[in-house]
């Protein structure tokens, strides 16, 4: 079984993670047509390669981003979101 | 036939694995055999001269022992009404009842034996052309192939019992206690490493401290079937699975002996070098006197000395090779005779060897009378582990041998498998194997080990003599012959991959590990390459065959039970799983019995497996209003309402009852079996879109309990800390205050179509609250009621269940939840849903009632025809509490009206006239009953 290095809990069994699938903009392709549309959400890039990925590790309900190679299934490396605002769209921020 | 006397044991120090002491008694084939406590199966069987011990899988030839390493397919018996048991590794107890298997009529005389010449009827590739074309040919095998397929016959009535699981975890588990391995773990130990050794056999093969560390462990008995991601180890001991993470892997499971390939190389009598060895050592068994050693290096030398001393009548040993070496000088020393540049021709004998043809220079053939052939035809690493971590085979050209190749994720491989001969050398290997690992998991300082010392394997060139007769195995569990793989490679196969797979070359369960250094050869010299770019085929999970109960082991699903989950029990509820939950169906009374009094008078039902959120914070109607579909803005304190969700595609996935509690909190309930993903999927988007509030999981820590029906209130009232009336407590009215004297948030919903209260208090309380409501509502009648009555009230309702009324592709206009949906700027599925609403739905759920009789009531899941043609699928099927007339919800084409049909699983069809929906009260008026 395969250890997940969660930036919360450390390495742990990959059975107390979910995987929920590749990182995507979440509000670019809402503006654009309705193929474009459905294109963001029935289209993954099935990358062979370094992909980033959401991951939440269950027992904890902490999600984070993991980078694995889907061609070794190899973990490069794992994030707290708040490091890659640039992923989630948004910074987290204090409330002004 | 008979049997010949049970045989001497040798004296000790042979034997060490058995207790003399300890005689024991067992039967084989129904003849009462004497063994000794120690014994395993073909130890005792071996012990007693009995052969063959099995019959072989495709032509059904008489076999015995080969390698005793405890996956040969022959040496699979039944123990005790268990099939499949290796006969090589499982130990007999007193009275032990074994029979061999796969055979006809008896064991002697099996029915099912081929004479050779029908064996062209089964040639390689057989199961592919059976099935191949014509289609009828297909049918024809079928029936033939089933009554013989398979080894072992399941029975039924057996006892079983679920195979308990074990973890663990090692710094370094180090795999083989042989010297290699033992010195790998006592270097690890001495870094301050906890190491675990995981050896198969009973016995470790070098030598221990006296006093090892005690975070050196030594597990025997203990096979490991395969090495999974990041040092993840799937091991067994006595039937028990074992789960190990590692932090490094010494890998030192020594090498394999390959036997010889010549004609009848399978007759009984004929074995691996090692395995005589192995039956003199461990089990003082003789298994011959007149002996014939088949060598192709030094190590059939070093067999044949070992059994030498053993004592026996008379020892040939047969050397491929031309040359004289100091071992054959040695051996001739000995008195044994040594034939050069000999090769085996074919063994005699019809039940068991009683000679070996050999070619011998240029004096042509002749027999060497014996009752024991021991091959010794090379060996190749033991290297499917290796193969599990992502490593190779590769063969060193140079050498002539196989060698470890490529890289294994954290698995270091000391001592023979890693390419040394010489037990020091290996011993040497594994210490500094020991250290390296313990390094690299993080124990101790660099241990800067000195450069690997150089292997000392020399390679051998496989024994193959094919015969114009046949019968030369290579392949023993599958009953593969040189002239089967040559075959193959004819037709095209010639790819190791595309070999293995048409001739089911090492498909048995010893996985082809006696097979491995014929089978390239022959591939390669038919090819006219190199072994090594034939290459070997992929070694996957598992090297060693678990049983499937020790797989199976134990299965770890949650199973979640509400607080009042003890009263239902004793009520005698007919319990049911919904999601993860145990939730009462019905306590006896059919469901609509149950539903009826609800609508009568009042019922009580446990909803505490329900979905519980809190969300709290500045943001916490502005999160509300962008997750879900209705409008939360504007929502006032101390209200209820209908909260809708869809997913990014529009699609339906939940639906609870939302509360405002608060301006800055609301309590939001999710269907039973989606709180899980409802909570991941609220912290998910709450990640993307930062608003400022806390989301909260608090499912488990709220019971809640349904009050429903006309006399609902008189009896809350009794035991409400709070004005329960109707004027104080509006239909929609969340309040929070205390019920039996404990805090409860209560809401005022149509849950069940009736005047209703919902009261969710602590856990703790649950169960206390279920007791006050039952026990205040005697003068009332009150009765629990289950989940099959819940959803026949709520059906008549017309409201759906998220799940079962709605799938994957159901978006709100669909199943008329529009109303539902706000017009606002935006929510989770808006986008979507607005492409769906201008293409017009592709179908529309309504309601039915059926004309005919309710014993007709159609199943969830039957079809709805339109002129014939299927329109939809029944969703939800029910009765009329009022008439017990057949109601239900269901799919059909949107543009139709009046009436469909749906087929039964009878295959009747049935007529359904569309119902408008809700079934019951459409005006809401049981919300303000007051009697």
């Amino acid at each position: 079984m395969k250890l997940i290095d969660c930036p919360l809990n450390g390495p742990r069994n990959a059975s107390e993670f979910h995987c929920a699938g590749p990182v995507r903009s979440v509000s670019d392709a809402i503006r654009d047509g309705d193929i474009a549309w459905s294109d963001h959400l029935f289209f993954e890039d099935n990358n062979a390669g370094p992909v980033l990925e959401w991951w939440f590790h269950t027992p904890s309900s902490y999600w984070f981003i993991v980078e694995r190679d889907t061609r070794t299934d190899a973990i490069v490396k794992t994030y707290a979101p708040e490091d890659r605002p640039d992923l989630t769209g948004r910074p987290h921020q204090a409330r002004p | 036939m008979n049997f010949p006397r049970v045989k001497d044991r040798l004296p000790a120090p042979y034997g060490t694995l058995i207790d003399r002491a300890r005689p024991i008694t067992f039967t084989f084939e129904g003849m009462t055999l004497n063994a000794f406590q120690g014994d395993t199966i073909a130890s005792a069987l071996a012990a007693n001269d009995v052969t063959p011990i099995g019959r072989s899988f495709k032509y059904h030839r008489p076999r015995a022992i080969l390698s005793l390493d405890g996956s040969d397919s022959n040496l699979l018996v039944n123990l005790d009404g268990v099939p499949n048991q290796p006969a090589e590794s499982t130990q007999l107890n007193d009275g032990a009842v074994v029979s061999a298997q796969n055979y006809r009529g008896s064991l002697q005389r099996d029915r099912w034996a081929l004479p050779s010449l029908l064996a062209r009827f089964l040639p390689v590739g057989f199961y592919y052309w059976a099935f191949f074309r014509p289609r009828i040919a297909g049918k024809f095998w079928e029936k033939i192939i089933r009554a013989r397929a398979g080894l072992g016959v399941i029975d039924p009535d057996h006892d079983w019992r679920r195979a308990r699981e074990e973890y663990d975890w090692a710094d370094v588990v180090v795999i083989g206690a042989g010297p290699a391995g033992l010195a790998a773990a006592t270097a690890a130990g001495a870094a301050g490493a906890d190491v675990l050794v995981l050896d198969k056999r009973r016995t470790h093969g070098g030598i221990v401290a006296p006093d090892p560390a005690p975070h050196i462990r030594l597990s025997l008995n203990s096979i490991v079937h395969g090495i999974y991601a990041d040092g993840w180890i799937a091991a067994s001991r006595d039937g028990r699975l074992l789960k190990v993470r590692a932090g490094r892997i010494v890998l030192a499971t020594g090498v394999l002996q390959q036997p010889a390939v010549f004609r009848n190389n399978d007759r009984p009598g004929v074995m691996l070098g090692v395995s005589a060895v192995t039956l003199i050592r461990d089990y003082g068994v003789l298994p011959g006197r007149n002996i014939v050693v088949v060598a192709t290096d030094a190590d059939g030398y070093e067999v044949a000395r070992e059994i030498w001393e053993a004592g026996v009548d008379s020892m040939s040993i047969i050397d491929v090779r031309e040359a004289a070496s100091p071992d054959s000088t040695m051996a001739e020393t000995w008195g044994a005779t040594v034939l050069r540049a000999c090769v085996p021709i074919e063994a005699i004998g019809a039940k068991r060897v009683e000679g070996l043809v050999v070619r011998y220079g240029g004096d042509g053939d002749r027999t060497i009378p014996c009752d024991l052939v021991c091959l010794c035809g090379g060996t190749v690493p033991d290297a499917a582990l290796w193969g599990h971590a992502g490593g190779t085979l590769a063969h060193d050209r140079e050498d002539g041998c196989w060698r470890l190749a490529g890289a294994a994720d954290r698995v270091i491989a000391a001592g023979a498998v890693n390419g040394h001969s010489d037990p020091g050398d290996c011993a040497l290997d594994g210490t500094a194997a020991g250290r390296i690992a313990a390094f690299a998991a993080g124990i101790g300082d660099d241990p800067r080990v000195a450069p690997p010392i150089p292997s000392a394997m020399a390679g051998s060139a496989p024994i193959i003599v094919p015969h114009e007769k046949g019968a030369e195995f290579v392949d023993f569990d599958e009953d593969l012959t040189v002239q089967d793989l040559r075959a193959g490679i004819a037709q095209g196969f010639e790819h190791a991959q595309l070999l293995k797979r048409y001739t089911t070359l090492g498909m048995g369960p010893s996985q082809g590990r006696h097979a491995l250094l014929a089978a390239t050869e022959i591939a390669a010299d038919a090819r006219g390459e190199d072994p090594g770019a034939v290459g070997t085929t992929t070694f996957r999970p598992p090297a060693f065959g678990p049983s499937f109960a020790t797989i199976a082991g134990e299965a770890f699903q949650p199973e979640r039970v509400t607080p009042m989950d003890g009263w239902h029990r004793e009520a005698g509820a007919r319990m049911m799983v919904a999601g993860d939950w145990w939730r009462p169906a019905h306590y006896g009374d059919p469901p609509l019995e149950e539903a009826r009094w609800v609508r009568k008078a009042v019922g009580v039902i446990d909803v505490s497996s329900l979905g519980k959120m809190e969300i709290r914070g500045p943001d916490a109607a502005a999160f509300m209003e962008r997750l879900y579909t209705f409008r939360f803005e504007k929502q006032p304190v101390g209200r209820s309402r209908y909260a809708l969700m869809l997913d990014e595609t529009g699609a339906i996935i939940d639906d609870g009852v939302a509360c405002r509690l608060a301006d800055d909190h609301f309590y939001v309930t999710t269907t039973t079996g989606a709180s899980n993903q409802i909570y991941r999927s609220m912290l998910w988007w709450n990640l993307h879109w930062g608003f400022e509030v806390d989301i909260t999981n608090v499912t488990g820590a709220y019971a809640a309990i349904n009050i429903a029906g006309p006399l609902s209130r008189r009896v809350l009232s009794r035991i409400a800390g709070l004005d329960v009336g109707a004027g104080a407590f509006p239909y929609l009215a969340v309040r929070e205050g205390e019920i039996a004297g404990v805090p409860a948030r209560i809401m005022r919903i149509g849950f069940v179509g009736e005047l209703g209260f919902e009261i969710h208090t602590p856990s703790g309380y649950g169960a206390h609250v279920w007791r006050e409501l039952l026990a205040n509502g005697l003068d009332e009648g009150i009765r629990p009621f289950g989940v099959e009555a819940q959803r026949l009230l709520r059906l008549e309702k017309g409201h759906i269940i998220v799940g079962q009324d709605s799938d994957a592709l159901s978006f709100p206009h669909e199943v008329g939840l529009d109303w539902a949906v706000a017009d606002k700027p935006d929510f989770v599925g808006k986008r979507s849903m607005e492409i769906h609403n201008r293409r017009g739905a592709n179908r529309t759920l309504v309601g039915f009632r059926l004309s005919g009789n309710a014993t007709d009531a159609p199943k969830e899941g039957n079809v709805t025809l339109i002129d014939g043609a299927i329109s939809g699928r029944v969703t939800s099927s029910g009765f009329d509490t009022g008439t017990g007339a057949a109601i239900g919800l269901a799919y059909i084409q949107p543009i139709h009206a009046g009436a469909f049909n749906i087929k039964l699983d009878s295959g009747k069809t049935i007529r359904a006239e569309i119902t408008p929906l809700p079934f019951y009260d459409p005006d809401n008026a049981r919300q303000e009953i007051d009697p």
